[in-house]
């Protein structure tokens, strides 16, 4: 009998971690009258990580415009099918958004073993959007790239598919989600992008442009 | 070399604080290299050059943590000092 129930408990680690191996997340991420894609990106930092330092990683999304409009994610201008990647950072020049520094980074081979969500946006999602934007052009340690991320993406989400994490986020708790669920891509790449920078007025009118050393 | 026990208990703990001292300062160290040799863009009108600023907030968190092995060295080693020359006088008055 003891050995019985010795057997159980010994099973019960097994089931969980078979569970686990499953997707725990069914998100809906279609939408009608869409304009374009909006697409949630965490790196956990282990593909980049020096030996003895500390690398959290980074999270960000981008936006892709699948009209034939000419659309405006913050301070960047989007023709049809070109994209922008929208990040918090703390740059020495501008604490805050900035536009296309991860999808330049891509080209230059960084961010290996990313992994995206991608849900379209309409008209409505992009208006929201763009004030959060414009709202929230600031960093700190609390406010950082993946608080950020995380709520541009559930600003445009289904109900279904909002994330929710608490305590501090970090890219490596949304990434942990992000690999529970069935629609997550690997490395998905973002192409066909124009300008880096920041927006240089609250209006977001203007950009400060800049380019890889 | 240790004429008492207080003596061996506070020349151990001053080592152990030097140790933590530079292990702490040779991670900053390794973050401060990684922030320097990281990816950098140009402002395209004035020239500025940008960098992401985490990798420099770990090394001043490092340098700010070393502080405390450091502060840890320097009073063992006042105490070590100190004991070490009371216990050289008690053994020269013997003497």
């Amino acid at each position: 009998m003891f050995k019985k129930i010795l057997s159980i408990f010994a099973l019960i680690p097994l089931l969980t971690s078979c569970n686990q191996t499953q997707s725990e997340y069914n998100f809906t991420l279609e939408k009608e009258n869409s304009i374009g894609t909006l697409t949630l990106y965490a790196f956990n930092g282990d593909s980049e990580r020096v030996p003895g330092t500390i690398n959290l990683g980074h999270a960000f999304i981008s936006v892709e415009n699948t009209s034939e409009e000419t659309i405006k994610v913050g301070a960047m201008t989007l023709e049809a099918n070109e994209q922008t990647s929208v990040g918090g950072w703390g740059q020495t020049a501008h604490f805050g958004i900035w536009y296309n520094i991860e999808s330049t980074y891509m080209t230059i081979g960084r961010y290996k073993g990313i992994l995206s969500l991608t849900t379209q946006i309409t008209e409505d999602d992009l208006n929201n959007l763009n004030s959060y934007i414009k709202d929230h052009d600031q960093w700190s340690m609390f406010k950082n790239c993946s608080y950020m991320a995380l709520d541009m993406y559930n600003i445009v989400a289904n109900e279904d598919s909002k994330i929710e994490i608490n305590g501090l986020i970090t890219p490596g708790k949304i990434y942990n989600v992000l690999k529970k669920t069935d629609k997550n891509e690997l490395e998905r790449p973002i192409e066909n992008f124009t300008k880096v920078g920041y927006s240089a007025d609250y209006e977001m009118t203007n950009l400060v442009e800049f380019k890889l050393r | 070399m240790f004429k008492n026990k207080k003596l061996i208990i506070y020349f151990t703990l001053l080592v152990f604080f030097l140790v933590g001292f530079i292990i702490m300062l040779s991670f900053g160290f390794l973050h401060l290299h990684v922030w320097y040799t990281q990816p950098r863009f140009t402002d395209i009108t004035t020239g500025t050059v940008t960098s992401s600023a985490g990798f420099l907030i770990e090394f001043l968190l490092f340098l700010g943590f070393s502080l405390l092995p450091l502060a840890g060295f320097i009073t063992f080693l006042i105490l070590y000092l100190r004991n070490y020359k009371n216990a050289n006088k008690k053994t020269s008055k013997t003497d």
